[in-house]
C-alpha cells in the first residue's frame, strides 16, 4: 500500500504518463502499466468532460491518439474510467455503441483516480516510482539516500531511474563540486540542481524537505523579515532558498514596506510549464499581492484569500475588488505585468479599486493562483489541450483537425543501463521458465 | 349518458393533447392552496384543469393554462377567474374550453386578458391544425389513461400521504428554491415506506422526480440569465433566497454551532461523533447538485425536452408498457437529453437515499 494520499498519486501518475507518452516501453514488460493507464485515463477524462454523449468511436480514438493513447490500449483506458464511474460505456452486440460522460467538475478527479490506482494493485516498482517522484518534489536526493529510503537494489534503482530519465521526470545530476550523484526531478528543480545540492550539504535532508513542503502547502509563503533574527531552521532554510534562487520569490511593496513571498518552482508537466511560464509568473504575482493583504494589511487584513480571488473571477462584479486605501500600492505589481488596472473610487478619493484585465492569459493565471492556494500546484485544466478536444466537436472529418495538429511523434526507445537491462532480462527469462507472474 | 365530470374529463384530455402538440409538458388538476394557522394541512382554494410548461432553447419558461367546463356558466366571468389564476401561477396565456356557444363580444374581451375562448368548433379546429398525424396514439391523451394514474395514486397507503400532499399542494405553494430541497427531503423521510416492486409507488416517485426536475430547470433558467460564469455562488444564493438571506442563515448556523460547542455535559458527544458537522448550511449532496447544474446550464437546447421525456416515460413506459422513447419522440429525439435526464435521476436517487429501482424506468429508457 502506498504512503501517499490518493490525490498525490493521481497527480504523479499523470506526470509519469505525460513524460512517457512517446517512449516505447514494450521491452520493460509492464513495469509501469497501472500508472500509465491511470495517467492516460486522467488526460482522456478532462478532454471528454462536457461532451455528454460520444457515439463516434473513431473520433474518440483519434482524440485519444493525440494524447498518446494507442487505439489498442483505449479499451483498457475506458475500463479505468468506467471503474472510476467517470464514464458509462454502452455496447450493442459486444461493440462500442456510446459513451456517457460523467467526469466530475467539482469532485477531485485526481483523488478518485489515485484510489483507482491503489485498487489495481500496482507493482512494487511503480509504487516506488510514484513515491520517489513525489519525494523529489520537495528536494533532490543522492542516489544512496534513494536506495536507502526506498529499499531498492541497484537493479531496481537503475530501472526506475532509467525509465524516469527517458520520461524526463527524473534526471541524474553529478555535482561538479564532489562528483556526488543526485537524483532530481526536472519537473521541480529544472534550473537549480546544484544550488539545492549545496543546501543539502548544509542542512539535513528532512529539514530541507520540511521547509519546501511548508512552502508547497502555503504557496506565496511570506518570507521572514531579513532585519530580524530568524526564529527557526525551517524559515532559515526558506530564506536561504530565496537567496540562492531556488525558490522564486516575487516582492510586493505597500504600507508595511517591501515583502517577499516564496513559491516552489513546480507547476506542472515540463512540456506544459514551458509554454505557460508567463501564466505562472502572473499567478505568482497575483498570489503575492493577496498574501501581502493577508499578512501585512494595515487597516484590514484579508481573511479569506480564495474569496478575494473568486471575486476577481466574477464577471458580474466587473472582476473587481475594492475600494480600499491599500490597493493602489499593493497591486501596483499587477498593473506593471498587465494583469489589471487601478481606478480611484468616486466617493472616497483615498480609496481604489483593482480590476482584472479580461484576457485569456490573465484568467488562466487567476485560476492557477487559486489552485496554488488550495492544493499547492496546478490542478485545473492540467494536461488539457483545446486543439485535441476539438477533434470531438469538429463538424467536418476529424482528419482535418489531425492535420492541423501535426502531432506525429516517433516513439523513442529508451537507453538502458547495464543494471536495468539485466533486471529486465531476468524477469523475461523467469516468466518463460516458470510461468511466473510478478 | 356521461356525467358532467366525465364530460369535463373528455375536454381536458383533448386540450391536454393540443398543448402537448404545441410543445408543452402538461400537468392536470393543479391545486391552488394556501396555509392556514388553524389547520395543519393546506387549505384548497381552487384548481386548474391543465397547466402547460414549456422551456425555450434560451432557457425561458412559458406557461399556459386551460380550464374546461361543460356547465352552463358565463364565459367572460370564467375568463376573468382564469386570468386571476394565471397571474397567481405565472401563466401568460390561457384557454377556456366550453361546451356552449361563445358570444363574439366576449371573445374580444377575453383576448385582452390573453384568454382564448373555445367552443366545440374552435376545439376541433385547433385539433385539425395541430394534428400532423405523425404522433402515435399515446395513452396519456386518453381519458382512461389519465384517470388510471389518478385513481391508483389515490389508493396508495396513508404512509405515503406526505409525498402525495407535496405533489398535490406544497410544490405549487412553495418557491422554487424550497422545492429543490423539498422534493428530495420529503421522499428521503419516507423512503422506508416505498416499495420498488409496486408500479404505483414507482409512478409516485417518478411524479415527484418530475417536479424536482421542473424546480431544477427553473433554477437553471435563473442561473443562465443571471450569473452563468459563477454557478456555485449563484446557486447558493438562489437556494437560500438571495444574498441577504444566505448570510443570515450562515450566521444563524454559526451561532447555533457556537452554542452547541459551549454546552457543558455532552460536548464529547458532538465532537467525538462528528455530529457537530451536521450543522452545515449546504446539504451533503450540494457538490453533486452542482455537477448536475453545470451540465444542464451548458446545454440549453437539449434540456428543453426533459420534462416531456419524463411524461412519456411515466405513461407510455411505466403505466402502459408502450414503445421506446426514441420511437415516441421521433425525429426530435436527442441522446443527450436522455443522458442528462438519467444524470438527474442518478443524483435524485443518491440525494433522497431511495432504492434505485424506484426510478428504473428512467435508467432503462
Amino acid at each position: 500500500m502506498s504512503l501517499l494520499r490518493p490525490r498525490q498519486i493521481g497527480l504523479r501518475a499523470q506526470d509519469i504518463q505525460t513524460g512517457l507518452e512517446s517512449v516505447d516501453l514494450s521491452a520493460a514488460g509492464g513495469v509501469l502499466d497501472t500508472t500509465r493507464l491511470v495517467g492516460m485515463a486522467e488526460r482522456l477524462a478532462i478532454h471528454v468532460r462536457g461532451a455528454e454523449v460520444i457515439e463516434d468511436y473513431e473520433r474518440l480514438k483519434a482524440m485519444a491518439g493525440q494524447l498518446g493513447i494507442d487505439g489498442l490500449i483505449l479499451p483498457q483506458v475506458l475500463d479505468v474510467l468506467q471503474e472510476a464511474e467517470f464514464v458509462q460505456i454502452h455496447k450493442a452486440g459486444g461493440a462500442f455503441a456510446k459513451l456517457y460522460d460523467r467526469v466530475p467538475y467539482f469532485h477531485d478527479l485526481y483523488e478518485v483516480m489515485g484510489s483507482v490506482w491503489g485498487s489495481r494493485r500496482p507493482t512494487e516498482i511503480e509504487r516506488k516510482s510514484v513515491e520517489l517522484l513525489e519525494d523529489l518534489s520537495v528536494r533532490p536526493l543522492t542516489e544512496d539516500a534513494v536506495r536507502g529510503k526506498f529499499d531498492l537494489s541497484d537493479q531496481e534503482l537503475a530501472l526506475i531511474r532509467d525509465i524516469g530519465v527517458e520520461g524526463a521526470y527524473f534526471r541524474l545530476y553529478e555535482s561538479p563540486s564532489d562528483g556526488q550523484k543526485i537524483l532530481t526531478s526536472p519537473l521541480f528543480w529544472d534550473e537549480n540542481a546544484e544550488a539545492v545540492y549545496q543546501l543539502l550539504k548544509k542542512y539535513k535532508a528532512d529539514e530541507v524537505a520540511a521547509a519546501i513542503a511548508k512552502v508547497k502547502s502555503n504557496q506565496g509563503y511570506p518570507l521572514p523579515d531579513l532585519t530580524m533574527p530568524v526564529q527557526n531552521t525551517v524559515d532559515q532554510i526558506i530564506l536561504e532558498c530565496m537567496v540562492r534562487g531556488i525558490l522564486p520569490s516575487p516582492s510586493v511593496s505597500s504600507l508595511k514596506g517591501e515583502k517577499r513571498f516564496a513559491f516552489t518552482p513546480y507547476v506542472g508537466n515540463v512540456q506544459i510549464a514551458k509554454e505557460e511560464k508567463p501564466i505562472l509568473d502572473k499567478a505568482r504575482a497575483i498570489l503575492s499581492c493577496v498574501r501581502y493583504g493577508e499578512h501585512f494589511g494595515t487597516i484590514t487584513r484579508i481573511s479569506d484569500p480564495d474569496r478575494l480571488l473568486k471575486a476577481l473571477e466574477d464577471s458580474t462584479r466587473g472582476r473587481r475588488i475594492g475600494p480600499h486605501t491599500e490597493i493602489k500600492q499593493q497591486y501596483a505589481l499587477l498593473v506593471l505585468k498587465g494583469i489589471g488596472r487601478i481606478t480611484r473610487d468616486t466617493r472616497f478619493a483615498d480609496r481604489y479599486y483593482f480590476e482584472l484585465i479580461d484576457t485569456g492569459e490573465n484568467l488562466k493565471a487567476l485560476q492557477l493562483a487559486r489552485d496554488m492556494l488550495s492544493v499547492g500546484e496546478m490542478l485545473t485544466g492540467r494536461g488539457y489541450d483545446p486543439g485535441v478536444r476539438e477533434i470531438l466537436f469538429h463538424p467536418g472529418t476529424y482528419t482535418e483537425v489531425l492535420a492541423s495538429l501535426a502531432r506525429l511523434k516517433a516513439k523513442r526507445t529508451p537507453l538502458w543501463s547495464k543494471e536495468s537491462a539485466s533486471l529486465i532480462l531476468d524477469r523475461i527469462v523467469d516468466r518463460v521458465r516458470e510461468d511466473w507472474h510478478g | 349518458m356521461a356525467n358532467a365530470g366525465e364530460q369535463d374529463l373528455v375536454l381536458k384530455a383533448r386540450i391536454h393533447r393540443i398543448l402537448w402538440l404545441q410543445g408543452y409538458h402538461t400537468r392536470l388538476n393543479v391545486k391552488v392552496a394556501s396555509y392556514d394557522q388553524s389547520v395543519s394541512s393546506p387549505m384548497e382554494l381552487t384548481d386548474l384543469d391543465v397547466l402547460g410548461v414549456r422551456l425555450s432553447t434560451d432557457y425561458r419558461f412559458d406557461q399556459i393554462m386551460a380550464d374546461c367546463t361543460t356547465r352552463s356558466i358565463s364565459p367572460i366571468a370564467r375568463a376573468f377567474w382564469l386570468r386571476g389564476v394565471m397571474d397567481y401561477l405565472g401563466g401568460v396565456r390561457g384557454y377556456l374550453v366550453l361546451s356552449r356557444s361563445v358570444p363574439p363580444h366576449e371573445r374580444s374581451i377575453a383576448a385582452r386578458l390573453s384568454v382564448d375562448l373555445l367552443n366545440e368548433a374552435d376545439l376541433e379546429g385547433l385539433e385539425r391544425r395541430y394534428n400532423n398525424g405523425r404522433l402515435p396514439n399515446l395513452k396519456m391523451f386518453e381519458p382512461e389513461g389519465l384517470t388510471y394514474l389518478h385513481k391508483n395514486l389515490g389508493a396508495l397507503s396513508k404512509a405515503l400521504a406526505p409525498i402525495q400532499e407535496y405533489r398535490k399542494y406544497y410544490f405549487w405553494m412553495n418557491e422554487d428554491s424550497r422545492n429543490i430541497f423539498g422534493t428530495v427531503s420529503v421522499v428521503r423521510r419516507h423512503r422506508e415506506d416505498l416499495n420498488s416492486r409496486d408500479k404505483f409507488h414507482r409512478a409516485l416517485i417518478l411524479e415527484i422526480f418530475t417536479l424536482f426536475c421542473l424546480a431544477l430547470l427553473r433554477m437553471c433558467s435563473y442561473l443562465f440569465h443571471s450569473n452563468p460564469e459563477n454557478l456555485t455562488e449563484a446557486t447558493r444564493e438562489f437556494l437560500h433566497g438571495g444574498v441577504a438571506s444566505l448570510r443570515n442563515r450562515e450566521e444563524l448556523l454559526r451561532d447555533i454551532r457556537a452554542l452547541v460547542e459551549a454546552v457543558p455535559g455532552q460536548q464529547d458527544l458532538f465532537a467525538r461523533e462528528g455530529l457537530i458537522d451536521k450543522l452545515k448550511l449546504d446539504p451533503p449532496y450540494f457538490n453533486d447538485l452542482m455537477e448536475l447544474v453545470v451540465r444542464l446550464v451548458s446545454r440549453p437546447t437539449e434540456v428543453a425536452e426533459i420534462l416531456r421525456y419524463l411524461q412519456l416515460i411515466l405513461y407510455e413506459k411505466l403505466l402502459f408498457r408502450g414503445a421506446a422513447i426514441r420511437e415516441l419522440i421521433g425525429g426530435q429525439y436527442s441522446e443527450i437529453t436522455l443522458k442528462l435526464l438519467k444524470d438527474a435521476a442518478i443524483f435524485y436517487v443518491k440525494a433522497s437515499e431511495i432504492d434505485p429501482a424506484l426510478l428504473a424506468e428512467v435508467q432503462e429508457a
